[in-house]
């Protein structure tokens, strides 16, 4: 009888141990999982807004007359010279569109001269796209001539589907990145 | 359970344990690389700006005449060089090559005499007496 319990106890405990071992495991790669998903997001943000950033530098260069032609929270639009000193001026915008379905905004990139003119979708996973304009005194402004500076602000929202989530009542996780600077272009 | 079995269930675990840890430090050196791309491009901006301020300082100092190409300064953990060519009284053609951890950029920028007039005032502008920088254009590479 001893020999029987002594057994059972046996096979109990390592049943167990290869129960909290595959749980750990599981949990482990969750948590691989999450963070690679989170690191490649950032990466994703960080080109766009490199871009972005780098157009609106260039704003103003060998510009006459007013170099922002529109300024709202989500569309900018405004003159500068991206490619050559000696080039000619292009047309730079930058837009969200916002869609009721996915709730989240896409944002585009538009430059006159470069890509036939056609708009480049930058991505589509923006929760919040925000551009605020300051004037030399870095007071808010709406007029387009008053502006010397831009504030950028990116969410980015990304949905990581959990292989549990249909079956086990578990629900998909949100995950958000974001992206916040201004920039002062030299020549404004 | 057997020495064996105890042997695997002990190495199957540390490799485990292992793996993880060696992925999430991976994770988290492309995250640092990440971060460290925005502090980069402030740095580079700042060396940029000063170099072009220090070319001014050098035209004024020398009088305001075309000043050939200068050997490399160094200047914030890089290096720049500047020429300054087609100078009239009014204004003068700059333009500095500043490199950094072996990145280089040219700057071309225009710097005019205000003669002490319509200066703009601020931090951003770059000034040097009564000249002032009216275009500044960091070309892309």
């Amino acid at each position: 009888m001893t020999v029987f319990l002594d057994l059972i106890g046996s096979w109990i405990v390592r049943a167990s141990l290869i129960i909290v071992m595959l749980t750990l495991t599981l949990n482990m790669n969750n948590t691989l999982y999450r963070s690679n998903q989170q690191s490649y997001a950032k990466k994703i943000l960080t080109a766009v807004d490199s871009i972005m950033y780098s157009d609106i530098n260039e704003a103003g260069y060998n510009v006459s007359g007013v170099t922002f032609q529109t300024a709202s929270s989500t569309d900018m639009q405004f003159l500068g010279t991206l490619n050559s000193p000696t080039g000619a001026n292009a047309t730079v915008r930058w837009y969200a569109v916002w869609d009721a379905t996915t709730r989240l905004y896409t944002l585009y990139r538009y430059v006159n001269n470069e890509n036939g003119g056609n708009p480049i979708k930058m991505g589509n996973t923006f929760s919040t796209v925000s551009f605020i304009y300051y004037d030399k005194n870095g007071n808010t402004t709406s007029t387009l001539a008053n502006i010397v500076s831009v504030r950028v602000s990116l969410v980015s929202r990304y949905v990581l589907t959990n292989a549990f989530a249909t079956t086990k009542g578990v629900t998909n996780d949100t995950m958000y990145v974001s992206a916040n600077f201004r920039i002062h272009p030299v020549n404004l | 359970m057997g020495s064996a079995s105890k042997v695997i269930l002990v190495g199957a675990t540390s490799l485990i344990i292992g793996i993880f840890a060696v992925s999430l430090k991976t994770i988290q050196t492309n995250d640092i690389k990440t971060a460290m791309v925005d502090t980069k491009r402030v740095q580079f901006e700042q060396v940029q700006a000063a170099a072009v301020r220090s070319a001014m300082y050098y035209f004024v100092y020398y009088g305001c005449g075309n000043l050939p190409l200068t050997s490399k300064n160094a200047l914030g953990g890089g290096t720049y060089s500047y020429k300054f060519e087609n100078t009239t009284s009014s204004a003068t053609d700059l333009t500095v090559t500043v490199s950094l951890d072996g990145v280089s950029r040219v700057i071309t920028a225009r710097v005019e005499n205000t003669f002490g007039l319509g200066v703009n005032q601020g931090p951003r502008k770059m000034h040097r007496g009564t000249w002032q920088v009216t275009k500044y254009y960091v070309a892309r590479t």
